[in-house]
């Protein structure tokens, strides 16, 4: 997945959470004690993301300049095929700001480690040996330079960079690589190829890019970063997957250029016809793109909430929950576990006074000082039907919907047949005495003295 | 590849992940109603929830994570990591454990700590033991075991004890075992020290950015296969185990690794389940923060999946046989 694109989900995902802590839904998913926390994440989300767009941004506006010119150059330029003559070629490390690239020329093998790189280091390192190798490379975008070392003094390079953009690519420095006339053979190099060498080969091709340092770094090109995806056959080396998808962008800092390109972004495959020759521009200068490609991946999955908070927004738990557990043996948490009288202090007097479900469930269950009794209480939950009776439920929920379990109780003599499952009503009841046994499952029955529906509360668990 | 005409030497347009996203909005906008009304099954609705509840309470321990683990990277060199801990893995894993009673953090914000903690060359075993001890017995848990089991104060030092030997002993164990080519070589490559204090911020920002997005989306596949089973597991089937012991332990376990529970919110449900003997509770609470599925896969997307196949059912038996000691001594 693309660096911006990433953004853009962190963006959104920091925005939903945002959305749910202000208007009140996060309660139907988690405690009320999580809403800073929510508000946080969100806000941390946000400022990386801006962080990053702002670092694309000033990247892209930096290299907008160069392409422009680089365009004009390439209007008359035509594709090049270029030989080198001992390109050097080695790509040692990236760190985060620097590729560097030597060349052992002749070494045979040519690793590209571009991929795996983790993080934001990218160690690519590729030789090339073979001496005729050709290698085209094709980016789209930003392009990048094809750079190839051939051991031998040749190998033949085809590089377009069709795109104007900065190019990349090349290992930077690349000592010296000729190309076109002054390698004797080959044409000029088209734009493209830039990157360490920027383009600057002109006609005659060579562009050296020994010190790597031109104005490389930094090309991110602008619409081309990311998504490297390469085709090539490259023998070998094993540890790219070519599977693209580097988020390009990257390094931070690569600006400094000094040893070569600092960033490029991605140019799109390149074929490589070649056996390898390859050269193989580094891409991985941009180091930027942490890698792993394998992981970038699961970032699709961000947009799994994002979804189900804007476009679903899942209501809280309810009668189907109950219903659920419903076979399930008592969950009066914790009361359980004693014999309980001291547990609960008097209820204070009052004719009618409010109480949780949960407290109301345990005391008929557990008080021994049976406090409940010939008390009437206000009771505040939703309907479900189970068998033949009629049930006042609610959800209590220890941190998130994940552990939220039922309390409730059974209805008598109320006629429940106009309020179907899940209809929020306060009612006012008196417990029938000894019910919360364990042959109810320790749900209590409470006898209804009156009863009206009510909107859902903001809260609709108890914890 | 020649090209030849200016025209084909414009970039070659791909479709890229960004217009992907863009379709998938658009879609997903246009077909809302068609979702919404697929979803008002019961079984959907109550999953649907259950996953942005899980989504929603971790994510912002995930953030937590992600800031501390970019801040390893970025502030704290592998010298000084190296200064602090012994030079021994064995001695230093205790230390670990210790380390993760005083930094509260909850599980899936300890996995990228430490992913970077062994990227800054911390011993495995070292960070394995971190990883392990941070989320189980930190007090904020320890609290939480408290409150839920108000007339078992032996409960909670019977899960800080089982907690903190499945840490030492997965630690120790690793050290004597484990090998560094489980993990994957991407999650372990080191980040180059920073240079300067304008790249140390960008280095934090960017790590943590990073790190937010691959493990988050982690974090969404193991929500939703929490939710899934939370919804599909009858739960009378391990609810009427009560005289079994053996059974009741060896479900209680299985079940902590599917409900995947937020550590500090296990005790509550455990302490719900009354119907259960206080041993197989125990080994609930210690096995869940320990591993579970979404812990599981968060761990193979972050430190490789060789290392988690090897390391998540080593930890599942090393708990199991923590936790029945520890009730066998403590309760």
């Amino acid at each position: 997945m693309r660096r911006e694109t990433q953004n853009i989900l962190l963006v959104l995902l920091g925005g939903a959470l945002l959305k749910i802590s202000f208007t009140g839904t996060y309660l139907r998913y988690v405690k009320p004690a999580h809403q800073w926390l929510l508000i946080f994440a969100g806000v941390v989300m946000l400022v990386l993301a801006a962080f990053a767009i702002a670092r694309d941004l000033r990247a892209h506006a930096a290299t907008a300049d160069t392409d422009l010119d680089e365009m004009v150059d390439a209007e008359a330029a035509e594709p090049v095929v270029a030989r080198t003559e001992a390109v050097p070629a080695r790509i040692a490390r990236t760190d985060l700001t620097h590729l560097t690239i030597t060349d052992p020329v002749d070494t045979g093998t040519v690793p590209v480690d571009a991929a795996r790189a983790g993080g934001s280091r990218s160690d690519v390192s590729l030789a090339g040996d073979a001496g005729d190798g050709v290698v085209a490379a094709e980016h789209s975008g930003t392009t990048v330079g094809g750079a190839v070392p051939g051991d031998g003094g040749h190998a033949d390079v085809d590089v377009v960079g069709p795109g104007g953009g900065p190019a990349a690519g090349a290992p930077a420095d690349l000592g010296h690589a000729r190309a076109g006339s002054a390698g004797g053979h080959g044409r000029p190099p088209v734009r493209g190829d830039h990157g360490g060498h920027n383009g600057n080969g002109g006609p005659d091709g060579e562009y050296s890019g020994s010190d790597g340092r031109g104005g490389r770094g930094e090309y991110s090109g602008s619409d081309g970063r990311g998504e490297y995806s390469d085709t090539g056959g490259r023998d070998g080396r094993g540890e790219y997957d070519g599977r693209g998808e580097y988020d390009g962008l990257g390094g931070l800092d690569g600006r400094d250029g000094n040893d070569g390109h600092g960033r490029h972004g991605g140019h799109d495959g390149h074929g490589h016809d070649g056996h390898d020759g390859h050269g193989h521009d580094g891409h991985d200068g941009h180091d930027g793109h942490d890698g792993h490609s394998h992981s970038t991946r699961s970032a699709w999955l961000l947009a799994l909430p994002v979804f189900a908070v804007f476009l679903v927004a899942p209501p809280a738990l309810g009668a189907d929950s109950v219903q659920r557990a419903a076979d399930t043996a008592p969950r009066v948490a914790a009361a359980s576990e004693f014999d309980g009288s001291s547990l609960y202090p008097p209820l204070p007097t009052g004719d009618v006074i409010a109480l949780q479900l949960t407290e109301f469930v345990e005391r008929a269950a557990w008080d021994s000082a049976d406090s409940l009794d010939d008390r009437r209480i206000r009771l505040t939950g939703f309907v479900v039907h189970e068998g033949d009776g009629g049930y006042l439920a609610r959800m209590a929920i220890g941190c998130c919907a994940a552990d939220a379990y039922p309390v409730k109780v059974r209805l008598d003599g109320a006629d429940l047949a106009g309020h179907p499952d899940d209809s929020w009503i306060e009612v006012v009841v008196e417990v029938v005495p000894d019910t919360a046994t364990k042959a109810t499952e320790y749900v209590p029955s409470a006898s209804v003295h009156a009863l009206r529906p009510v909107p859902e509360p903001k809260d609709p668990y108890e914890h | 590849m020649t090209v030849d005409a200016p025209a084909e030497i414009r970039p070659r347009r791909r479709i890229t992940s960004l217009e992907v996203l863009c379709v998938l909005f658009v879609v997903a906008l246009i077909g809302q109603s068609w979702l919404v009304s697929a979803l008002d099954t019961p079984a959907l609705r109550t999953g649907a929830t259950v996953f942005v509840a899980i989504c929603v309470q971790a994510l912002p321990f995930l953030v937590l994570g992600v800031l501390v683990s970019g801040a390893i990277a970025a502030f704290v060199s592998a010298d000084t990591l190296r200064k602090v801990l012994p030079r021994r893995a064995a001695l230093a894993v205790p230390v670990a454990g210790v380390a993760g009673v005083a930094l509260p953090n909850c599980e899936c914000a300890a996995v990228p700590v430490a992913r970077r903690l062994i990227q800054q060359d911390v011993a495995p075993s070292v960070a394995l033991t971190f990883l392990l001890a941070a989320p189980a017995v930190n007090p904020i848990v320890l609290v939480s075991t408290a409150v839920a089991f108000p007339g078992e104060p032996m409960m909670v030092v019977a899960r800080f004890a089982g907690s903190m030997a499945t840490a030492l002993v997965v630690g120790w164990l690793w050290a004597r075992f484990g090998r560094g080519e489980w993990f994957a070589s991407w999650a372990t490559r080191r980040v180059p020290a920073p240079r300067g204090a304008r790249s140390r911020w960008t280095m934090f920002v960017e790590t943590a950015r990073q790190d937010l997005v691959e493990a988050g989306g982690f974090l969404v596949v193991g929500g939703l296969t929490a939710a899934a089973l939370n919804v599909a597991l009858p739960r009378s089937w391990f609810d009427t185990l009560g005289d079994q012991l053996i059974l009741g332990i060896v479900v209680m376990a299985v079940l902590a690794v599917l409900l995947a529970l937020c550590s500090e919110a296990d005790a509550f449900v455990a302490a719900s389940l009354s119907a259960l003997p206080l041993l197989p509770r125990l080994v609930f609470l210690v096995v869940g923060p320990a591993i579970d599925i979404k812990l599981f896969v968060l761990q193979a997307g972050t430190l490789g999946r060789r290392f988690a196949l090897r390391f998540a059912p080593l930890t599942f038996i090393v708990a199991i046989v923590c936790a029945v000691l520890a009730g066998v001594v403590f309760l």
